[in-house]
């Protein structure tokens, strides 16, 4: 959004410029760029929540008061309460710490993958970087939501499987972008020499291919952390993945669907949560690639 | 463009070998023995035995995976646990459904997302231009599922303009590829404005305007045609992302979709169907992507493979 707006820092592509930018001058740039700025302060709100849900909420998000079914917003209930008299505020609070738990851990799981296939891929080519791509191509071959059904139908719902799901479907991402940066770094002349002057391989790619990585990754993992929530939330939704009475966003959604003429702000709440929760890192993730990476711009 | 499509089209094989691959191991890769989830948990020793060699499941796997491809080949795509009937042609009816609902969808898109996308760009950095990012930004995050529901909720039961779902004719398709084309719509609209922006920074535009080229016909004529070309390249993703969404989306709606039918299928471990719907709809996405990429390369003679 902010795109025209910094053309002119972002026509210095990095290589070029004499000095890469330090990272207090990195912090900078991104808290002068106002997308992510509104993103960095809905994800550090969202976080505190949910790292405080159990502090915070005034209830408990399993417990409820049958004679509270499905009551309106309130003063003791800002958010009204459910079908089992359950407040829905609670419920969204303690969901937060599930959300934040399956994003932080399916992108780190699909980048403990992605990067170093990726890597060694883009760097040692031939049959392996082959296979792999042919791999990669087959996992692509199905729509991303579909993968996931599918995984979650080979292993099963619950939380740790739907991250598992979530994390295996993001892998062909990170594989194809790490693989892409290393082919044009390490050709480069720095690669070469350090090769020349005899390096082994491990140490060329940690110590001059992996940073030249960093940018991109950082990129992709604020947008993955996105797309997670959003795959995650549709397969609690389906029924697939998180059960009830957990109160994960999509396994609220899916309850609160039965009853959803009867009681709309039941199905409001958790739909709004996890909409501005992704709003929030694409902000930070558009933000990111404007700063780290002016050339991906645009793609 | 001989070499290019025939090049393109054996690219095609080896990913088409994988998913038959990932599509059979399915029934193998569930914990358990595949005569019992085939057979449920009440069948007997004996009806095992049948369904062991009813399903040749004591023969080498190698063997297996040939049978199951070849029978694919000829249509036939398994027997339904549950119904004891071959699937093929409740598939065949239920993906011919959500191709609909899906083409649907991207046509919406298409036709929202570049014209957002055009306004956007053309009225770059005024009231317009903020407000049509941040619908398409809100278009991307919103889940498909609860837009459906919301929608479902307003027009459905407040005004009551809508059936709430079913297949009762193509009013029934609406909302749904309403729900769908919004997030297409928001990613093509976020593309072309970009692409947009970038190609009337051109010189060949500034010369354009410089001979008294009337503005409308400079964005129509000129730019807009090769500003769609990286929006036309992703035509094919954002098919899989809609077939995908599709899935999802008729479930809400309760449609007669490929997507009810699988998680249907999910959820009374009925793996045949679930085995051949994710087949058949990977080959749909893979197919797709190919006249995507052919066409483009027909329209476009600079792209060589």
């Amino acid at each position: 959004m902010s795109a025209s707006t910094q053309s002119v820092g972002a026509s210095v592509k990095p290589a070029a410029s004499p000095r890469r930018p330090g990272r207090s001058e990195l912090l900078r740039r991104l808290l002068k760029n106002r997308g992510a700025t509104v993103g960095l302060g809905i994800i550090s709100v969202y976080v505190a929540l949910a790292l405080l849900s159990h502090v915070i909420a005034p209830y408990s998000p399993t417990l409820g008061a049958l004679e509270l079914r499905l009551k309106g917003p309130s003063w003791g209930h800002w958010l009204g309460t459910d079908e089992l008299g359950r407040d829905v505020l609670s419920r969204l609070l303690y969901g937060s710490a599930i959300s934040l738990e399956i994003q932080v851990t399916a992108v780190v799981l699909t980048m403990l993958v992605g990067v170093p296939w990726g890597l060694l891929a883009g760097y040692y080519g031939g049959w392996f970087d082959e296979v792999s791509m042919r791999l990669i191509d087959v996992m692509l071959a199905f729509p991303g939501i579909l993968l996931a059904i599918g995984v979650d139908a080979i292993i099963g719902g619950g939380l740790t499987n739907v991250i598992f799901a979530v994390a295996i479907v993001s892998v062909p991402e990170f594989v194809r972008l790490v693989r892409g940066v290393v082919l044009g770094i390490r050709k480069l002349e720095f690669v070469v020499a350090a090769r020349g002057i005899g390096e082994s391989a491990p140490a060329i790619m940690a110590r001059y291919i992996l940073p030249g990585t960093v940018a991109p990754i950082v990129v992709q993992a604020s947008i993955r952390m996105a797309t997670v929530l959003l795959f995650a939330s549709s397969l609690s939704f389906l029924g697939l993945g998180v059960q009830p009475p957990t109160p994960d966003w999509g396994a609220m959604l899916s309850n609160a669907r039965a009853y959803m003429f009867l009681a709309p702000h039941v199905t409001a709440a958790p739909g709004v949560a996890i909409t501005i929760v992704v709003i929030g890192f694409n902000l930070l993730g558009d933000g990111l690639r404007d700063v780290l990476d002016p050339r991906m711009r645009g793609s | 463009m001989g070499r290019y499509i025939v090049a393109r089209v054996l690219l095609l094989i080896p990913v088409l070998i994988g998913v038959s691959i990932a599509s059979f191991s399915l029934l193998h890769l569930i914990p358990g023995d595949p005569a019992v989830i085939l057979g449920g948990s009440q069948a007997t020793e004996a009806d095992l035995a049948g369904i062991r060699k009813e399903f040749g499941l004591t023969d080498p796997l190698p063997v297996q995976y040939v049978r199951y491809v070849s029978q694919a080949l000829h249509g036939k795509l398994g027997i339904s646990i549950r119904t004891r009937e071959p699937v093929a042609d409740s598939l065949v009816d239920h993906l011919a459904f959500t191709l609909r609902l899906t083409m649907l969808s991207v046509f919406i898109s298409m036709v929202v997302g570049v014209a957002a996308g055009v306004a956007a760009a053309m009225h770059h950095n005024s009231w317009l231009d903020s407000t049509l990012m941040v619908a398409s930004l809100t278009g991307i995050s919103m889940p498909g599922f609860w837009l459906g529901l919301l929608l479902l909720l307003i027009f459905a039961g407040t005004l009551r303009w809508l059936p709430a779902g079913g297949n009762s004719g193509w009013e029934a398709l609406i909302l749904p590829s309403v729900v769908l084309g919004t997030g297409g719509a928001a990613h093509i609209a976020r593309m072309t404005r970009a692409s947009m922006l970038e190609i009337i920074r051109q010189d060949y535009i500034r010369t354009l305007r410089a001979n008294g080229i009337p503005e409308f016909l400079i964005i129509y004529k000129h730019a807009l045609r090769n500003a769609l070309n990286p929006v036309l390249t992703t035509v094919g993703l954002q098919f899989g992302y809609l077939l995908g969404g599709a899935v999802v989306v008729e479930t809400i709606f309760s449609l007669p979709g490929m997507g009810q039918l699988l998680i249907n299928a999910i959820f009374s471990r009925d793996y045949p169907i679930v085995q051949s719907g994710m087949l058949l709809l990977s080959v749909t996405f893979v197919s797709v992507n190919l006249l995507t990429d052919i066409t483009y390369a027909l329209v476009n003679p600079r792209i060589r493979y």
